[in-house]
């Protein structure tokens, strides 16, 4: 620095440069709180994929994200106002046991009992065999929309009839009971455990931004897999192309329920 | 610059001391320049490993702009308003560090909380006027006058103890 305030650079340097701060435990500290807010993230992938280059609508509003505050879960996001939950929050009890369960359902990841069996060039020949009867394009690869393909996730969009659909997989970092409950909420979502134990939330459909979507997430075998479709091209601010996602409920629980997916 | 655990870990232990220093004299007491640090180096953690998002260019100045900026986040929420009213536990070296410390904190406490970020930003952490305004989020203009008028209520508080805490 130069000129009459030469003195503050060095001032500043002065009254700082003998403190001594724990830097094994800050570090620690940061990491774990890293750790949680990447989980929490993770819990919402397909959103924060999408989301992440701005082409999220309604999904926004729908998709769990897990209450991380740099997430894309906000209550200020566009929804539907005529959409009612059909999951009612259930009473809060703040008692330590509460929370010491809920910490180890949040943090003790779900055991990883499988590998993945397809890699995302192969998606949309997936997604056509488990619901046929429809349009499926090859993975998008505008840079709108990211294509990962790696050994825990896989992330790919697809044209289907000519509407946006989204498939992610992503490596569970919690019990599966735990991150399905996450964002409920925000209602208009339903999490069950299926009889061979794996979780499914089943969301939406739910509009926002002019666009309508809905969408099945499933926790087995140490993945959440998510299936999303849209009733428009685009996530957001496109006309829709017919009232509801081309890809039903029924459809979208098919694929994401399947066992294809896993070796 | 992004990638493995390890390499953030590196990364992270190099670059603590640093943002300590910055995050006391924004914060003005231990607890909560430990706490900032920490909510830095997390927001780091995830971004660092993140597989949608490229590379962080200049991991250094990203940390420290984080941490700026996280820490006026936290101003904007009431709660974070009230004064800090314990003294420093930090271990210094001499009573003459003492001396220098608690007075620019108390001086460093009597101005606005942006007003503290332009001085950690231009001056510990040596960014140009406009590197400033970017990190802030504010105009190249905004960031003279706050420095301005921070330096002045910087000389006003310290009045001539300013000379003499610059003596060697």
């Amino acid at each position: 620095m130069t000129g009459p305030d030469n003195g503050v650079d060095l001032l500043l340097r002065r009254a700082t440069d003998n403190l001594r701060p724990d830097v094994d435990r800050l570090v620690a500290g940061g990491i774990t709180r890293g750790r949680t807010r990447q989980r929490r993230a993770r819990i919402g992938t397909a959103v924060a994929a999408v989301a992440v280059f701005g082409v999220i609508g309604a999904a926004a509003a729908v998709v769990p994200l897990g209450g991380s505050p740099d997430s894309a879960r906000h209550t200020d996001i566009a929804s539907d106002p005529t959409t009612t939950s059909t999951t009612p929050p259930a009473p809060v009890e703040d008692t330590k046991a509460q929370k010491k369960e809920d910490r180890e359902l949040r943090e003790v990841p779900a055991p990883l009992t499988a590998t993945l069996a397809v890699g995302v060039a192969d998606f949309a020949q997936t997604i056509a065999s488990l619901a046929p009867g429809h349009e499926v394009t090859q993975p998008l690869t505008e840079t709108s929309y990211p294509l990962v393909d790696e050994v825990e996730e896989q992330i790919a969009h697809f044209g289907v009839d000519g509407m946006l659909a989204t498939v992610t997989i992503m490596r569970s970092s919690s019990a599966f009971e735990w991150e399905c409950r996450q964002g409920a909420e925000l209602g208009n979502r339903v999490c069950t455990q299926l009889a061979d134990g794996a979780w499914q939330q089943v969301w939406g459909p739910d509009t926002a931004d002019q666009v309508t979507a809905q969408g099945v997430t499933v926790w087995r075998h140490g993945f959440a897999v998510s299936v999303l479709s849209y009733n428009a091209a685009e996530g957001k601010d496109l006309a829709p192309l017919q009232p509801e996602p081309a890809l039903s409920l029924a459809e979208l629980t098919a694929i994401a329920t399947s066992d294809v997916w896993f070796n | 610059m992004s990638g493995t655990h390890g390499d953030f870990e590196e990364f992270a232990r190099a670059r603590t001391p640093a943002l300590y220093r910055a995050a006391w004299l924004l914060c003005g007491e231990h607890h909560r320049s430990e706490d900032l640090v920490q909510e830095t180096l997390a927001k780091l953690f995830v971004r660092w490993h993140s597989r949608l998002r490229g590379p962080i260019d200049n991991p250094a100045g990203y940390a420290h702009t984080t941490l700026v900026r996280t820490f006026i986040s936290a101003q904007r929420r009431k709660s974070n308003h009230e004064r800090p009213t314990e003294h420093l536990p930090e271990v210094v070296s001499s009573e003459r560090g003492i001396d220098v410390q608690l007075t620019l904190r108390d001086a460093l406490a009597e101005l606005e909380p942006l007003d503290r970020a332009v001085l950690v930003l231009r001056y510990l952490d040596d960014r140009s006027v406009a590197e400033t305004a970017e990190a802030i989020g504010v105009s190249p203009g905004a960031v003279r006058n706050r420095t301005m008028r921070a330096l002045e209520r910087l000389r006003g508080e310290l009045g001539t103890s300013l000379h003499d805490l610059m003596k060697p």
